[in-house]
């Protein structure tokens, strides 16, 4: 159904942004650029593998206007790619969750959900789009599917051999992380949560999870180096300062406090290239108020017209139209499913204390995804104010994703108990 | 008083959510005599002035439900207030109208009551403490955000509906969980007949406040008379008088509804939008004795006698054209839930409000889906396991999930 419903499976269109990837990838492969460009090392690496002799060439632009896609030939690779990993990452996850659940229906239901969820337009467009949303959700699913296989397996008998797919998972994992800045806070977050499992003496003498643990600190470190020796964020920056800051007077003055020269003099580009990140923190100490207010007002806009806007295909109606309906129903474009997830993960949480089967490795999983989901929202709607919904769509598609399996799962849980 | 009763931080807790929540949604929209009319309210009020306990007052304009609040505003002969009209541009802030102050203290005292009623009999049900707190707070945050609350102040049926609505359903939920215990041989308490004979008056009151609620009756007993195959049910001769007083009234409701001309407007808009344009569905429908439309006096005659129950035939008969209409039109169902007829104040503590009410009523149709799941998961849990707060819960469920869709038609 994927394949036969979205047209030819080469159509592909760009963005603003493609040309950018495009740019970045031209470093050198052996130098430091190619970790602390304007793009992330794994978008450098594919668009650097992908480009053929006579280079890219981008024939339709969709961020100019919503228009079709078509077939481009440079592109074709990558789009293609785009799509394997699409196909095998959502086919996975599903895989791995049916194949944890005990009830038929269950299984079935898991199955049919996820698949529908990553198979409507709302997710699979973004596999023709040459931008790095694709992978970014494609590479998740696959990591979603894999922690949940380790997780079961460490909590089921401690003594499995692990080692292939820790491996498989460590690849999965370094790719993902450099697509974007934000997802190095996964890593960070994943360290966080393994150290905890350190408490327990039971895990406290597993050599895996030191290696996991090893692991996720060197990502962390590897990618904050970068990321802060990156000429990125200052993209983010700029866009922060200009239409966040500086329009207010308060928040001017207290930067000029901090040593922020006026923004008309030429000492300002001086000290914004090497002072504006760090002003940006020290304001935000100084007035909490500020990034406390900014989540909450942003937060719900966070969560809606999470629709591609790049192409339209009128073409494959009425197929189109059912499949949008159904993403429809699938992905709510408002706030309820951080909050469906909220009640599900303290469900979770109290079937955990309650020594429930099988609860204890969903609960883990459920509280690392929904702080997945936090974690990179939050910076998100700190770091930017372009294009927030689109920034942001990793994040609520976690939590949408979140509220359907995690029903799932509760249903079946719900459905081995003999406890009534 | 389970709910009340285990400790006393737990009882302050739960007072002190009430309380608050009720404090919020009594002061947070504006003063609660505030209304405003819509081009139907001049029809309430009409309809209102015939006598309640006569066939007209069944069969006019408007049904006996609204007849009744109504009357609170014909003692004085009131005029009918200069509607709201959206549509045309002309909305009109609120304001208390002397005459229909009442009305709307009534419909605001009502929904207050309703939702805490509901928060308060369905949190009993719960076993945690915290899910307990955790149902108080969804329910009362779903019924005192603007979603819901600002129908309280429009002169119209909305109000009414939901909150009789509400009503019905936490009495409901009390008497099917009332009900194993007599089926385990316990004879009926006092207290149990009062609830369950609270839960008819207020579902036929319910009834009574549109057609389509009708329908509610057919759901309801084609969920209770499976319920005679167990034997201490068929030996339960009060269950046998409100079975047929359930069959009663829907004989009674459907030849009054079948007499007055409430049902004119939406079948004339069925017939032009579904029938009209299609000619193999006017054939269909003139093989059922439908006049040529063309024949104007015989159209005419044949619409106002006998349309509604030849539009019946056709929906039975094509059931391919129920679902594709409902898929087609399932847009509707999933937006626009807020009121039109007066524009909301436009204060900060408003929009967080209005954000809350969005999260809580999603304008998207996976609440349907979310609702078939958790149905399906309930009525595999209560057939595997037999238990009664189970089959209870899955009956309810059942309720819950097949009394909206027979409003649609």
């Amino acid at each position: 159904m994927r394949l036969s419903t979205y047209g030819d499976i080469q159509l592909s269109i760009a963005g603003n942004d493609t040309q950018s990837y495009i740019d970045a990838s031209h470093v050198p492969l052996f130098s430091s650029e190619i970790l602390t460009g304007r793009r992330l090392l794994s978008t450098n690496l594919l668009y650097k593998f992908f480009e053929p002799k006579d280079g890219y060439k981008i024939i339709v632009n969709g961020s100019i206007e919503t228009t079709r896609r078509i077939v481009q030939p440079s592109f074709t690779g990558i789009v293609g790619l785009q799509l394997i990993l699409s196909l095998f990452g959502w086919g996975f996850l599903a895989f791995i969750v049916a194949n944890h659940l005990d009830n038929l229906l269950t299984k079935i239901l898991a199955v049919s959900t996820i698949l529908l969820f990553a198979f409507t337009p709302q997710i699979a467009d973004w596999d023709s789009i040459l931008m790095s949303e694709s992978l970014t959700f494609s590479l998740f699913a696959l990591e979603i599917g894999l922690t949940v296989k380790i997780v079961f397996m460490i909590f089921n008998n401690q003594n499995h051999n692990i080692k292939i797919y820790l491996l498989f998972g460590a690849i999965v994992h370094f790719i993902w992380t450099f697509l974007r800045d934000t997802n190095l806070f996964v890593s960070l977050l994943t360290f966080s949560m393994i150290a905890l499992i350190l408490f327990s003496a039971h895990y406290r003498k597993n050599k895996n999870i030191h290696s996991v643990l090893i692991f996720f600190g060197f990502i962390f470190t590897l990618g904050l180096i970068t990321a802060s020796n990156s000429t990125r964020s200052q993209v983010q920056l700029i866009n922060l300062y200009q239409d966040d800051l500086l329009p207010n007077a308060i928040r001017f003055e207290t930067l000029k406090e901090l040593g922020m020269p006026d923004p008309n003099t030429p000492e300002y580009q001086t000290w914004f290239s090497q002072n504006a990140g760090k002003a940006l923190i020290q304001f935000m100490i100084k007035h909490p108020g500020y990034p406390i207010i900014k989540v909450l007002s942003d937060f719900p806009f966070a969560f809606t017209e999470i629709k591609q806007t790049y192409f339209k295909a009128p073409e494959l109606n009425p197929t189109r139209e059912i499949l949008m309906n159904i993403g429809n129903a699938l992905h709510s474009e408002n706030t309820t499913p951080f909050l469906a997830s909220l009640v599900l993960l303290i469900g979770f949480i109290h079937l955990f204390y309650k020594n429930i089967p099988k609860s204890k490795a969903w609960a883990w999983i459920g509280l690392w995804l929904f702080l997945c989901a936090s974690i990179t929202l939050i910076p998100t709607i700190l770091g930017d104010t372009w294009a927030l919904n689109r920034h942001a769509l990793f994040s609520t598609t976690l939590y949408r994703l979140f509220m359907w399996l995690f029903t799932i799962v509760l249903i079946d849980i719900s459905l081995q108990q003999k406890i009534y | 008083m389970k709910l009340i009763n285990k400790t006393i931080p737990s009882t302050l807790l739960t007072i002190f959510i009430f309380s608050i929540f009720i404090y919020a949604r009594a002061v947070g929209y504006g003063d609660l005599r505030l209304s405003v009319a819509t081009i139907d309210t001049e029809t309430y009020i009409t309809s209102a002035r015939n006598p309640l306990f006569s066939w007209q007052g069944f069969s006019g304009r408007r049904l006996f439900t609204t007849n009744l609040l109504f009357k609170l505003s014909t003692k004085a002969e009131c005029p009918a207030p200069v509607p709201s009209n959206p549509f045309h541009g002309q909305e009109r802030e609120r304001e208390i109208l002397p005459c229909f102050q009442t009305i709307a203290l009534t419909q605001n005292a009502l929904s207050i009551f309703g939702w805490c009623l509901l928060a308060y009999l369905f949190s009993k049900r719960i076993n945690n403490p915290f899910y307990k707190i955790l149902s108080i707070i969804t329910i009362l945050g779903f019924g005192f955000t603007p979603q819901i609350a600002e129908w309280d102040s429009v002169l119209n049926v909305e109000s009414i509906t939901l909150s009789l609505g509400v009503i019905s359903l936490a009495l409901l939920i009390e008497s099917a969980h009332r009900f194993p215990k007599i089926l385990q041989g316990y004879s009926a308490s006092l207290l149990d007949i009062l609830i369950i004979t609270l839960f008819l008056f207020v579902f036929l009151l319910w009834v009574f406040a549109r057609d389509a609620h009708l329908y509610a009756i057919f759901t309801l007993l084609i969920l209770i008379i499976p319920l005679f195959l167990f034997k201490p049910i068929r030996n339960m001769k009060w269950m046998v008088g409100i079975t047929l007083l359930l069959i009663i009234t829907f004989i009674f409701g459907s030849a009054t509804s079948q007499a007055s001309t409430r049902w004119h407007p939406s079948i004339e808009h069925s017939m032009n939008y579904y029938i009209l344009p299609y000619p193999a569905r006017v054939a269909f429908m003139m093989e059922r004795g439908m006049p040529n439309p063309n024949d104007t006096s015989a159209y005419k005659q044949w619409f106002e006698t006998k349309a509604n129950k030849d539009y019946a035939v056709f929906l039975l008969s094509h059931p391919g054209f129920i679902l594709t209409t409902y898929f087609e039109l399932s847009s509707y169902l999933r937006s626009d839930f807020l009121q039109t007829f007066f524009p909301t104040p436009k204060l900060e503590y408003y929009t967080t409000l209005l954000k809350i009410g969005e999260a809580l009523h999603p304008e998207t149709n996976h609440t349907y889906i979310l609702s078939i799941l958790l149905f399906i998961s309930i009525s595999i849990s209560a057939i595997s396991t037999k238990n009664t707060t189970i089959i209870s819960w899955a009956w309810l469920a059942s309720c819950f999930l097949f009394t909206p869709p027979s409003h649609l038609p």
